[in-house]
C-alpha cells in the first residue's frame, strides 16, 4: 500500500497542518518510505494472536474519587496566546459557508 | 394520510462524582473560570490520566437501573477531532467496548405501557465550556474557553428508535431523569447542562416499513424544548413528504428557542473520520460478578416499583402515587411518615402534595432542604385524628412546623391551639354570639339557611377557630330550635 498525493493532502488537513505543494510532494515520498519499512511487519505470522494495544499486561488501574488541588490559574493561563476574563481567547470557531 | 414519527435519543448525563474522570480536579459548579484544571484535563504533554473508580461504579449503576448487560471488559478509546473546547485534540470515550449494552426502560405512555430499548451506554469525558462573543457561534468574532468542565465524567445513553411522538420523547426523558436521580448517578440539572439530549427524528407514512431519512436535532435545553423542537421538526418533515420532497440526506439541525424553529446546521453525508483507537494510557477495566453484585445490592427501590407498591399497598390513587414516587426525597419522606402513623396513607399524601409542595414552591427551596420532620407530620396527623385540633388549625400547625421544624405538640401547647370540645364553654359562646346578632336570627327564622352558617362562623371566630365544629353545629341548632318554639 502506498499513499497518493491527494491522500497526503487530506491527512494534512485532518492534522490541521498547512503544507505547501512542495512539502506535500516531499512528504508523500517520505511517508511512503516509512510505510514500506512498516510493511516488513506483514511478514510476521500473527494468526491466533489478540491485538495488544496496551504496553503493560495490567488492568483495573483506578483511583478513588478524591478531589486534589488543581493548578494555580496564573500558571494555567501563562501559555494562552490571548486571554480575557480569565479564559483562553480563541479566534472565530465557525464560519458561515 | 396518516404519518408516524420515529424518534431515538442520545442522552448525555454528567455523573455525580466529586472529582473528574481522569484527574483529581473538582467537578464543583459554579466556580471561577479555569480554577479547576491541571495538566491532565488541559491535555498538557506528559500527563498521565488515571480512571476514577466512582465513574465506573455509576456507569454500572445506570446500566443496572436500565436493565442493561454490563460488559465484562470495559475499554477506553480516543475520538480525535479539533475543537477549542477539547484541549487534548481527542476525547476519551468508549467506542469499541462500551460499559453497557442492550437494556430497556418500561414506561406508561397515554397509548399504553411499552419498553423503550436502550442500545448502549458508554462512558466519556466532558469538553470545556465556550462563551461566544456574539449572539451565536456563527456571528461571534471570538470565543472564550473555560476548562473547568473539561474531563468531568459523562455517560451517553443511546436509545433504539422506539419513541413514537415528541410527547413520548419528553416523557421518556422525565422518567430517565427520575431514575438517574434515584440511583444517585447524576443530579440531572438540565438548566446547568448536567442532563442533555440530542434526538434523531424521521417520519414515514403509516404502514410503511422503511424508515425515512432522519434529522438530528441538537440544543434542546429543557423537557419542554424537547417536545417543542421535535413537534416542529416532525411537522416540517411531514410537510416535505406531502410536497413530495422528503429529506434526501441526513442533516443536523439546532433548536432555536427564541424563534421556536429548528435551523439547518450541516449535512451528515460526509461521515466524520474520528480515527478511533484504544487509549494506551487507560488500561482495560475488568468487571467481575462480585463488583456488579455489590452495586446491585445497593440499588434503591426504583420509582416504577414504588409507584406500583403505593397503589397496591397504600391504596393511593394513581396520580398521587406517580407524583410522590417521582422524587426520591419525597418518596422517602412519605414512607417515613407512615412508619409513625398508622392512619390512612392518603391523609399523608394529601398533606405532602397539597400544603407541603405549595410551601416548598413558595419558598423556592428543594425538597431535601425542608425543616419539617416526617415524625412531626405523623404526630400531627395522629393529633388531628384524635380530634385534639381541627383540620383548620392543623393547617396553621403545619405551616409552623414547616417554617420552624418544631414538634406539633409544642406548637399546639405554646400557641394554645387545642380544639375546644368543652360543651359548657361552647354553649356560652353560642349564646353570646346569638345575642350579638339578632338580625341573623331573624333571617334564619324567615327561612334564610345561610344565616346559620354565618353564626357558626362567628362562633369559630370567637374561639379563634379552635371550637369543635361538630359540637358548635349541634348546640347552635338546639338554641335556634328553642327560639322557633
Amino acid at each position: 500500500m502506498s499513499l497518493t498525493k491527494e491522500q497526503v493532502k487530506e491527512l494534512s488537513s485532518m492534522a490541521r497542518l498547512a503544507l505547501t505543494e512542495e512539502e506535500i510532494n516531499c512528504f508523500t515520498v517520505q511517508i511512503n518510505e516509512i510505510l514500506g519499512y512498516l510493511k516488513k511487519l506483514n511478514e510476521l505470522s500473527i494468526e491466533g494472536e489478540e491485538p495488544a494495544p496496551y504496553g503493560v499486561p495490567l488492568n483495573n488501574i483506578m483511583r478513588e474519587d478524591k478531589v486534589q488541588s488543581s493548578f494555580n490559574r496564573d500558571s494555567v493561563l501563562v501559555n494562552a496566546p490571548q486571554q480575557e476574563s480569565f479564559c483562553f481567547k480563541v479566534l472565530k470557531v465557525l464560519e458561515e459557508d | 394520510m396518516k404519518y408516524e414519527t420515529i424518534i431515538g435519543l442520545e442522552v448525555h448525563v454528567e455523573l455525580k462524582t466529586d472529582s473528574k474522570l481522569c484527574c483529581g480536579c473538582s467537578t464543583k459548579f459554579p466556580a471561577e473560570p479555569n480554577t479547576l484544571t491541571c495538566p491532565v484535563c488541559l491535555g498538557l504533554p506528559g500527563a498521565l490520566p488515571v480512571l476514577n473508580k466512582k465513574a465506573i461504579d455509576l456507569g454500572i449503576t445506570a446500566g443496572l437501573a436500565l436493565n442493561c448487560k454490563i460488559s465484562r471488559e470495559c475499554k477506553f478509546d480516543r475520538k480525535q477531532y479539533f475543537y477549542p473546547d477539547l484541549p487534548k485534540g481527542y476525547q476519551i470515550t468508549q467506542f469499541y467496548a462500551p460499559i453497557c449494552r442492550t437494556g430497556w426502560l418500561k414506561k406508561e405512555f397515554p397509548t399504553g405501557r411499552r419498553r423503550i430499548r436502550i442500545t448502549r451506554i458508554h462512558l466519556e469525558e466532558e469538553a470545556g465550556r465556550s462563551y461566544h462573543s456574539g449572539a451565536g457561534i456563527i456571528d461571534s468574532d471570538y470565543s472564550l474557553l473555560d476548562y473547568n468542565r473539561s474531563s468531568i465524567p459523562l455517560i451517553e445513553i443511546v436509545t433504539a428508535p422506539d419513541l413514537r411522538s415528541p410527547r413520548e420523547a419528553k416523557e421518556f426523558m422525565e422518567e430517565l431523569k427520575i431514575i438517574l436521580e434515584y440511583t444517585g448517578v447524576s443530579d440531572c440539572k438540565m438548566e446547568e447542562g448536567s442532563l442533555r439530549c440530542d434526538a434523531n427524528i424521521s417520519v414515514r407514512r403509516q404502514g410503511d416499513r422503511e424508515l425515512g431519512k432522519r434529522a438530528e436535532v441538537k440544543n434542546m435545553n429543557s423537557f419542554r424544548a424537547v417536545e417543542a423542537a421535535l413537534e416542529y421538526e416532525a411537522k416540517r418533515q411531514i410537510e416535505l413528504l406531502e410536497q413530495n420532497t422528503p429529506l434526501e440526506s441526513e442533516e443536523t439541525r439546532a433548536w432555536d428557542e427564541g424563534n421556536r424553529e429548528t435551523v439547518f446546521m450541516r449535512f451528515k453525508e460526509k461521515a466524520y473520520e474520528y480515527r478511533y483507537f484504544p487509549d494506551p494510557d487507560l488500561l482495560p477495566v475488568i468487571i467481575n460478578d462480585d463488583w456488579i453484585k455489590g452495586i446491585r445490592n445497593k440499588l434503591p427501590e426504583l420509582p416504577n416499583s414504588k409507584r406500583e407498591r403505593y397503589i397496591q399497598e397504600f391504596r393511593l390513587p394513581k396520580d398521587d402515587a406517580a407524583l410522590i414516587s417521582s422524587s426520591k426525597p419525597m418518596a422517602e419522606f412519605f414512607e417515613a411518615v407512615l412508619k409513625d402513623y398508622s392512619g390512612e396513607p392518603k391523609n399523608v399524601s394529601n398533606w405532602i402534595i397539597g400544603d407541603l409542595v405549595r410551601l416548598i414552591n413558595q419558598e423556592k427551596i428543594e425538597f431535601h432542604q425542608i425543616k419539617l420532620k416526617p415524625e412531626a407530620l405523623g404526630q400531627m396527623l395522629k393529633i388531628l385524628d384524635q380530634g385534639v385540633i381541627s383540620s383548620k388549625i392543623a393547617k396553621t400547625v403545619f405551616e409552623e412546623m414547616f417554617y420552624t421544624g418544631n414538634k406539633p405538640e409544642i406548637i399546639i401547647k405554646e400557641q394554645g391551639l387545642e380544639q375546644i370540645s368543652d360543651v359548657q364553654l361552647i354553649q356560652e359562646i353560642v349564646v353570646k354570639v346569638m345575642a350579638d346578632h339578632p338580625q341573623s336570627i331573624q333571617d334564619y327564622l324567615s327561612g334564610k339557611k345561610k344565616a346559620k352558617s354565618f353564626l357558626v362562623g362567628q362562633v369559630m371566630k370567637e374561639t379563634k377557630g379552635k371550637a369543635n365544629p361538630g359540637i358548635v353545629n349541634v348546640l347552635l341548632e338546639k338554641e335556634l330550635e328553642k327560639i322557633k318554639e
